[in-house]
């Protein structure tokens, strides 16, 4: 399980980063794992730059591809601008890329995107939650940035990724 | 056609040759091959399978199965082993069909045969033993020169599946097949909808003959489906002057053209028409009210097909699940979620009542598509929408109650809703005294008082002011956790430690457990104002007596030393209530065991579930609670 947590804030991404190892901790019974890896993405600008988030300081991961996400916690705003729309773009882009570089035909998989964010009222905000939700399965919004939903949100997408693992 | 094939181990390569053998004279199958950590799915996937491998791989795989693996693979008409020899036995395995073959000889004839009869039946989805039976029935039925001439009888509950063997059989026919003459077809049509005006109904299957001064004129059923068939679904609601037309139809068709005359005509009128009957009345009853004539019956001579309810046919449930949830995608245009096999498992394990049959498997299936389809439900799993649609009960008008839910439109979960309602508010902070002013209720305390009873609020605060008062700043005091508990279960069937803890953000273990004591304590009959709704929401506070624990760690029913009984004895034991010598606890499956005494007995189930164990008036009851976690 690769996660990504997109996130300007130093604070929020602690937060973000508790949650995960929480959740990771209840579904695989350990945190840190062999099978759980976690970056941060401070600037939320597309292509991002990686850097591991389990407690190795400094370790940029260079090659993206090494890190294709299954779940992204996305922030919408960096630094009060709204960017996870460009992000968002550049990802499914990224990802849909990738599907058709293979030849298998192997299903193409998008990561499971928590947009998560503090509530606005702003019109462009509220319209890009709800049509990238509405357009997308696999995004989900949350209206606070509350750690509660924010866990909801990643149990149930965790638990999509591994449903769709097994048959 | 799907075969699937789960091979054990490395395929030896006479197995290869077998398999490469079976698609020969049989170009739409498809293989699909599992990797072998997946066998033990193979019984939930709904499609016919082989399992290749040798003796000791097959009876390490037969042996690992579960009790529902089992109870799967015994009724199922359609699955194989290859293995080195047909000898091949296991004490697990049912012996009434072949299903171990040998890659040492060519035995591909026996899984070509059994695909193309299911291939020949696309409407009927299931793999059981019976619905090979009737798909072989339907085969008798339908064939033949003279075999539309004899009209055929369906008997089966409401659900089970009547007009899809009906359009199956008459597909099957000559008639139905492809390029028939006169693109011939079947007519379905109630035996309620018959029950109009008596004489109306017989001018629709009869026909009015033309009208000498307006021409108007009405072939009727009979003729306009002379070529075809005319489905009568619940024939006995149909008036008895119906029956005895049809019955006189039927007594002169056998093979050759029926006489009869329309309303008003003045010549004779013949017609060919297949009638194939349908009811899930009981027979006998009708019969014995003189509503059914006998001689009705005789007629169908051994041209009867009986279709058990689903519940009797268990290989029948996954294949109907996956079919039923690639129709309601398909019918929507979108990309489908999977149904895995751990859903069909899930849903199989609670082993309902099914009263509806495949209807109620469907009316659930919608309930989860629909919710998929809400992007408020975006980020929760398909596993996850069914446990809370089954949760709230054991039935369809349980699980459709969910449209009456926040959470169904808006995707906010109960604990969310209920957390948020206090948001704002001053609920946290230490507190000496938990006495409650009822002057300045947070709105989870209004909500308790709401739902409980005038008796259930007076025991509320009792229980409060017995409770050990919250000294930490950053818990949430002890009124707001328990008014919270009591929204909770007021709504919901059940709840857990760890529920309890989302709800009041209590991290402590103990906190949460000793909560849940506080509440458990006490005689909790008649606390809220709602009715008993059967296993639904807040039984657990309408059940008479004591809620005496939690058991919410896994039990291992050890069925040949019997272990178990002691382990419970021992919960009862820890919680200070011990059981007396007359209580005798026995185990019955792996996951089911019965508690009771020579008057009462109360059998409690555990799958994965919190088992609460309660003290009637009259003796112990238990009831399952499923555990969330």
């Amino acid at each position: 399980m690769v996660i990504w947590i997109v996130e300007d804030e130093d604070d929020d991404a602690l937060k973000a980063y508790d949650v995960v190892t929480q959740v990771a901790r209840e579904k695989i019974g350990e945190y840190p794992s062999p099978s759980v890896k976690l970056y941060r993405v401070k600037l939320i600008e597309w292509p991002p730059e990686l850097r591991a988030f389990d407690g190795t300081k400094n370790h940029i991961e260079t090659d993206i591809q090494k890190a294709k996400p299954s779940i992204v916690i996305l922030d919408i705003f960096d630094r009060g601008s709204f960017r996870a729309p460009r992000f968002l773009e550049g990802l499914r882009e990224w990802e849909h890329s990738l599907a058709e570089a293979k030849s298998t035909g192997v299903q193409r998989f998008r990561s499971f995107v928590i947009l998560w964010t503090i509530w606005t009222n702003e019109d462009e905000v509220l319209s890009f939650l709800r049509q990238q939700s509405q357009r997308d399965r696999r995004i989900s919004y949350t209206q606070t940035k509350n750690i509660v939903l924010l866990k909801d949100h990643l149990e149930g997408f965790w638990r999509r990724c591994d449903e769709e693992k097994n048959p | 056609m799907r075969l699937l094939l789960f091979p054990l181990s490395t395929v030896d390569a006479r197995a290869q040759k077998w398999l490469d053998g079976l698609p020969a004279s049989n170009a739409k199958l498809e293989l699909i091959v599992y990797d072998k950590r997946f066998a033990t799915n193979a019984v939930w996937l709904g499609d016919p399978f082989i399992v290749v491998a040798d003796s000791d791989h097959l009876n390490a795989y037969l042996t690992a199965l579960d009790h529902k693996e089992l109870e799967i693979l015994n009724d199922c008409a359609y699955f194989w082993l290859l293995t080195e020899s047909e000898s091949f036995t296991h004490p697990k395995l049912p012996t009434d069909r072949l299903i171990a073959l040998s890659w040492n000889t060519s035995g591909q004839n026996v899984v070509r045969e059994a695909l193309r009869l299911l291939q020949s039946f696309p409407r009927l989805k299931g793999l059981s033993k019976r619905m090979h039976f009737i798909r072989e029935e339907i085969k008798r039925i339908s064939s033949g020169p003279v075999s539309p001439g004899y009209s055929v009888l369906i008997l089966g509950d409401s659900g089970v599946g009547k007009e899809e063997v009906a359009q199956s059989l008459f597909k099957a026919s000559t008639r139905g097949k492809r390029g028939a003459a006169g693109r011939p077809s079947m007519y379905a049509v109630g035996g309620a909808w018959l029950n109009m005006e008596p004489g109306m109904a017989l001018t629709e299957l009869i026909g009015i003959a033309p009208n000498r001064s307006d021409k108007s004129n009405y072939a009727g059923l009979l003729k306009l489906f002379s070529n075809g068939a005319l489905f009568i679904d619940d024939f006995e609601s149909s008036p008895v002057n119906i029956q005895e037309t049809l019955l006189r139809i039927m007594s002169t068709r056998r093979g050759r053209p029926a006489i009869y005359r329309q309303v008003g005509g003045m010549k004779d009128e013949s017609t060919l028409v297949w009638l194939v009957f349908a009811t899930n009345a009981n027979l006998q009853k009708l019969r014995d009210a003189s509503r059914l004539r006998e001689d009705f019956l005789y007629r169908f001579e051994d041209r009867v097909l009986i279709i058990p309810p689903l519940a009797e046919r268990p290989a029948d449930f996954p294949a109907i699940c996956h079919a039923m949830w690639r129709s309601l995608w398909d019918s929507r245009n979108r990309e489908p979620d999977v149904l895995r096999s751990s859903h069909v498992r899930e849903i199989y394990g609670r082993k309902f009542k099914w009263e509806g049959n495949v209807r109620t498997l469907r009316a659930l299936f919608a309930l989860v598509v629909s919710m998929r389809r809400n992007p408020a439900h975006n980020h929760r799993s398909v596993g996850a929408l069914i446990e809370m649609i089954l949760a709230r009960g054991d039935t369809y008008w349980h699980w459709v109650r969910i449209f009456e839910t926040k959470f169904y439109v808006t995707g906010q979960s109960l604990v969310e809703e209920i957390r948020n309602a206090d948001s704002g508010h001053r609920c946290f902070g230490s507190t000496r005294s938990v006495k409650i002013d009822e002057n300045q209720l947070l709105p989870s305390e209004r909500k308790a008082l709401e739902v409980l009873t005038a008796e259930g609020w007076s025991i509320f605060k009792k229980l409060l002011s017995d409770a050990p008062p919250t000294k930490s700043k950053d818990v949430v005091r002890v009124s707001v956790r328990l008014a919270r508990v009591i929204w909770y279960v007021s709504q919901a069937e059940t709840i857990t430690v760890k529920t309890l803890q989302d709800l009041t953000g209590v991290k402590s273990d103990q906190t949460a457990r000793g909560d849940l004591a506080i509440l458990a304590n006490y005689d909790l009959k008649d606390l809220t104002k709602r009715k008993l709704r059967g296993p639904g929401p807040a039984l657990l506070f309408e059940r008479h007596g004591k809620y005496l624990f939690t058991i919410d760690s896994v039990l291992v029913n050890d069925l040949n030393t019997n272990s178990i009984s002691e382990t419970l004895r021992n919960e009862f034991r820890n919680n200070r209530t011990p059981l007396v010598d007359s209580v005798t606890i026995e185990t019955r499956t792996e996951n089911e065991w019965t508690i009771g005494d020579k008057e009462h007995t109360y059998v409690a189930k555990y799958d994965d579930f919190t088992l609460n164990v309660y003290e009637g008036k009259s003796g112990f009851y238990a009831k399952t609670l499923r555990f969330f976690r």
